[in-house]
């Protein structure tokens, strides 16, 4: 007996989800078109906020028709519309901070990948990149140019506060050293 | 003394109604995947609708989405057998039971849209995904003590291999998404 009842507590769910779809397509097929594959996906998501508005007013309708039909009072019908606005206040209020904060690189959508970004170490490692492949090319340029314009040039190489002091100071040293050792050896 | 002896009676008494509801996991294990799935393509029918999924394609994707879910309690369920066995407990309907309805409550906290007031969405998903994994996880070392009058000790260990795979499963997840969300910066 337990079987049978859950058996059809899930048949009757998925009878009532299925109607719920049907009844869907079908406003969709009056609405538009029965052949609605060439629609984009921004069409589609409009269709879905037209269907989601047309059942409110549907709502709306019918609550008006309560009252109408004395079902309900004057001033429970003014509850009801009072709360209906307070609640669409309160989603356009959410929506809006919500899309205010999406690109926040303090507390937006991306600000992991912008604070990683922007994070010391990535900018060190970034720049000893840039600052090798500087070196490497001003000691490949040795052959074709003035070897006093390259001296000036690894002497203007300098490391770029990254806004971390200990980074900072390791490196400066670093390339000091580094940058010396070349002079030495011209 | 008598205020620890009320508390045992009282914990004595809580176990023993819960005992009489986890008679019942073997059913609201089978039936909560596919209910929870049917709950949500009613609810958000009109966009699926929109995107052009029709009633028959919709219980399809239900039967799908239950199947697997079946599946893996099944094999999770297997695996805790088998430690039940050696300490001649084991009752495979029970433990799939317990697996499925585990699952079906991680499945309900993924599936309701709340980003649990964070605005940086790769942060609410590494939080979401650490959530689901405990709350699921406690639920079924929990459900597993009370059902087979084990300590929770016991119960950890039955359910050793479910948690690792767990662990596999949605940590690495959680981490990556936490990571872009600069939980660590």
């Amino acid at each position: 007996m337990k079987h049978i009842s859950v058996i059809i507590i899930c048949f009757l769910v998925g009878f009532v989800v299925y109607i719920k779809f049907e009844s869907d397509n079908m406003y969709y097929d009056r609405i538009y078109s029965k052949d609605r594959n060439n629609l984009t996906i921004a069409e589609r998501g409009l269709m879905a906020i037209e269907r989601e508005h047309d059942l409110e007013i549907r709502k709306e309708e019918a609550v008006l028709r309560d009252y109408e039909n004395g079902k309900i009072s004057l001033e429970e019908y003014e509850n009801y519309l009072q709360r209906k606005l307070e609640e669409e206040n309160k989603e356009n209020e959410d929506a809006l901070e919500f899309i205010g904060n999406l690109y926040d690189p303090e507390k937006g959508m991306f600000s992991g990948v912008y604070k990683m970004a922007m994070s010391p170490k990535f900018k060190k490692e970034e720049q000893i990149k840039e600052l090798d492949k500087t070196i490497n090319n001003l000691i490949k340029d040795l052959e074709n140019e003035n070897k006093e314009i390259i001296v000036i040039k690894l002497k203007q190489t300098t490391w770029v506060p990254v806004g971390d002091k200990e980074i900072d100071q390791e490196m400066t040293k670093f390339y000091e050293k580094k940058i010396k050792v070349i002079l030495d050896n011209l | 003394m008598i205020s620890y002896i009320n508390y045992l009676l009282e914990k004595q008494m809580r176990d023993f109604e819960i005992k009489d509801y986890i008679k019942h996991l073997p059913t609201a294990g089978f039936i909560a995947p596919p209910l929870i799935y049917l709950l949500f393509f009613g609810i958000n029918s009109s966009i699926f609708s929109a995107f052009g999924m029709s009633g028959d394609n919709m219980l399809l994707s239900v039967l799908i989405f239950s199947l697997i879910i079946w599946s893996v309690s099944a094999s999770y369920a297997r695996s805790v057998n088998k430690f039940l066995k050696k300490k001649e407990k084991d009752n495979f309907k029970l433990v799939f039971g317990i697996n499925s309805f585990a699952m079906s409550l991680g499945l309900i906290i993924w599936l309701l849209p709340s980003s649990l007031g964070i605005s940086n969405i790769f942060l609410a998903l590494g939080f979401l995904v650490i959530f689901i994994f405990i709350v699921d996880n406690f639920l079924r070392v929990w459900l597993t003590s009370i059902a087979f009058d084990l300590e929770i000790k016991t119960s950890l260990n039955a359910n050793k291999f479910v948690l690792i795979i767990e662990s596999i499963l949605l940590l690495p997840y959680a981490l990556f998404s936490m990571t872009m969300g600069g939980a660590f910066i």
